[in-house]
């Protein structure tokens, strides 16, 4: 079968069903699946793929999201056997997908839509109509509904004073927040499926923790759970057992724990990194898994049992390494894949996005095809990357953008003087704010890269901000401590147009008129001011918007980038 | 544990992030075959005409 973009969604009451979404004919799209028989039911055919599903807990119907490529839509529900979607709760605005979640019954479905700048809060039974239970500016996420259907877990910035808001369904009743602020981070995960005891992952200082919530005792923090780096967490196996997810320094692992009880107990997994986890209610986790030779599989086991079949590598030509830079600040992490033999090769920084996500031990087909057309490639963890710990996250003093292509900087030069990289031919290469920072540094170190290319990127900062989502642009408020009205130079600063007369390396671009989060125009805009300085350079058009659902769509951006960098570089 | 199709956590937050994170096995496609890129470099210096 084909492959999957998230572990399966079970049915809480039926573990004979699920949905899944999985690339069909190049798309992505709902999947009914009953894992007894392995037997599956196409449900959608949409034209721009489907990548959000859920299972009522009876089993009875799926949701899927039905999205144009910016990113707004409607929720459909449509009958796990047979039959035609209609609108899974009625009288609802489009929107963007805030969340959604179920009561233990099913009896009762409650979503969060985003239209324009506000979240609207919606309940009612599935297939019935929508009732509005309230709204609020900006984004806030839905995390649960209480297995009673009383009670919203809702989640605003996890250090802002609506940290996690407590939202009753009945509009009678009165709302509760439990604040964030500065040393104390706060995510509501979900209720217990039995008491409706609320758990949480926490951030105090610099470690990672859980929590539980209940109404009239209050938030109650367990020590006993404790992390140097970055966490989610589910109720598991009953009673008051928990499954912690850990990333550190680019790799997942799995453990076991009682609240209030022994220490944790790893689960064994074979390395690499869990993409995502669902759990059928027999027991058995679902880990969507990879590693960086190995592309990813449903690895589907119970803890205790025999452990996660560790799969075979994929057969060689790619070298893979990691390097640690120092700096003063700390440790630059980065992993390294080259052609076999020796070097140095024309070599290509992979920036990720974000920046609150990383690199890791984890299967990249744009990896292995770069360094089969005879590059090195390096995907580095720079500051506010997840994965090394809340001060490599957030301390870096609002320098957006300039801390970051200081450490790719670094890194480049330790590879140059290790006799990796071709000093004349290193270039960046990103996605989204992975796009953003190859244009910052192309203008920042025009002297350092000779090649960039940049997909879907921020070329504007204060234009980007303006035109974006909500929800990014409290993340760029909490990156940069303000708007740009209120903090202009640190904006100005990180913008790549500021710097843009300085570029001298061809720039590729590539852009979409659908983009909701990095907006074509102000791509455009600089495409244009390249040119007015004479800089090389092509902007390339793509459909799909930000995050297509459509493989073709990454498939004709990487040929792109094949070829503009054989073009620029005359590589192999 | 319960699957979220619109996750909100440390490690996950997509609608917070500008990530574009894809989880691919391959994006099987034949180079050669690929649509060319137009248009060509702009501001590079062009090729010679053929005569």
């Amino acid at each position: 079968m084909s492959q999957l973009l998230h572990a399966p969604g079970f049915a809480a009451l039926d573990g004979g069903r699920a949905v899944e979404t999985r690339l069909i004919g190049g798309r992505w799209q709902a999947v009914a699946w009953e894992p007894a028989a392995d037997r599956r039911r196409v449900l959608t055919d949409l034209p721009h793929g489907v990548d959000l599903s859920e299972i009522e807990p009876d089993g009875g119907h799926v949701w899927w999201f039905d999205a144009d490529t910016g990113g707004a839509g409607r929720w459909r529900r449509q009958p796990f056997t047979a039959g035609p979607a209609a609108e899974a709760l009625t009288g609802l605005p489009r929107g963007r997908a805030y969340g959604l979640a179920f009561d233990r019954s099913g009896a009762t479905a409650a979503l969060a839509l985003g239209v324009g700048d506000t979240t609207l809060l919606y309940a009612g039974a599935p297939g019935g109509p929508a009732r509005l239970l309230g709204t609020a500016p900006g984004y806030l996420g839905l995390a649960d509904l209480s297995p009673d259907g009383a009670l919203l877990a809702l989640a605003g910035r996890p250090d802002g004073p609506d940290a996690v808001l407590l939202r009753p369904a009945d509009p009678a009743g009165e709302p509760l927040t439990l604040p964030g602020g500065p040393g104390l981070r706060l995510w509501p995960i979900e209720f217990h499926p039995e008491t409706g005891e609320l758990l949480l992952v926490t951030a105090r200082g610099e470690h990672y923790g859980v929590a539980t919530w209940r109404p009239g005792r209050g938030l109650r923090h367990h020590p006993g759970l404790g992390f140097a780096s970055e966490i989610t967490v589910g109720w598991y196996g009953g009673g008051r057992g928990v499954l912690v997810q850990h990333e550190h320094a680019g790799r997942s692992r799995l453990l076991r724990a009682e609240l209030d009880g022994p220490p944790p107990e790893p689960v064994p997994l074979p390395g690499g990194t869990v993409h995502d986890l669902s759990c059928a209610p027999d027991g058995t986790l679902h880990c969507l898994w990879s590693r960086e030779a190995v592309p990813p599989r449903t690895l589907a086991f119970r803890p205790g049992g025999p452990p996660a079949d560790p799969a075979p590598h994929r057969p060689g030509g790619v070298r893979r390494t990691e390097r640690w830079t120092e700096r003063p600040y700390g440790r630059v992490h980065s992993f390294l894949a080259t052609p076999d033999g020796p070097g140095p090769w024309p070599t290509l920084f992979l920036v990720h996005g974000g920046p609150a996500t990383h690199d890791r031990d984890s299967y990249d087909p744009t990896v292995d095809t770069l360094v089969r057309a005879g590059h090195a490639v390096v995907r580095t963890n720079y500051r506010g990357s997840t994965g090394y710990g809340a001060r490599w996250q957030h301390d870096w003093g609002h320098r957006v953008g300039l801390a970051q292509a200081e450490d790719l900087a670094a890194v480049r030069a330790a590879l140059v003087a290790e006799g990796v990289a071709e000093a004349g031919r290193t270039g960046l290469c990103g996605i989204s704010w992975g796009g953003y920072l190859t244009l910052l540094a192309l203008g920042l170190h025009p002297d350092l890269w000779s090649l960039g290319m940049a997909v879907h990127p921020i070329a504007d900062y204060p234009a980007a901000y303006r035109a974006t989502t909500p929800a990014l642009r409290a993340t760029d408020r909490q990156l940069f401590g303000g708007t740009p009205e209120q903090v202009p130079e640190r904006y100005r600063r990180a913008s790549p147009l500021t710097y843009v007369e300085r570029v001298r390396a061809p720039v590729l671009l590539v852009a979409s008129r659908t983009d909701e989060r990095c907006p074509a125009e102000q791509v455009e805009r600089y495409a244009r001011a390249l040119g007015g300085v004479g800089a090389p350079h092509e902007l390339v058009w793509v459909d799909g918007g930000h995050r297509s659902r459509r493989a073709g769509d990454h498939a004709s951006v990487l040929a792109a980038q094949l070829r503009f960098a054989r073009r620029v570089w005359r590589s192999p | 544990m319960k699957r979220r199709s619109v996750s909100n956590d440390p490690i996950s937050a997509p609608e917070r992030d500008r990530g574009a994170v894809i989880v691919g096995d391959n994006f099987a496609f034949d180079i050669t075959k690929a649509t060319p890129v137009q248009p060509a470099l702009k501001g590079s210096p062009k090729a010679p005409k053929a005569k």
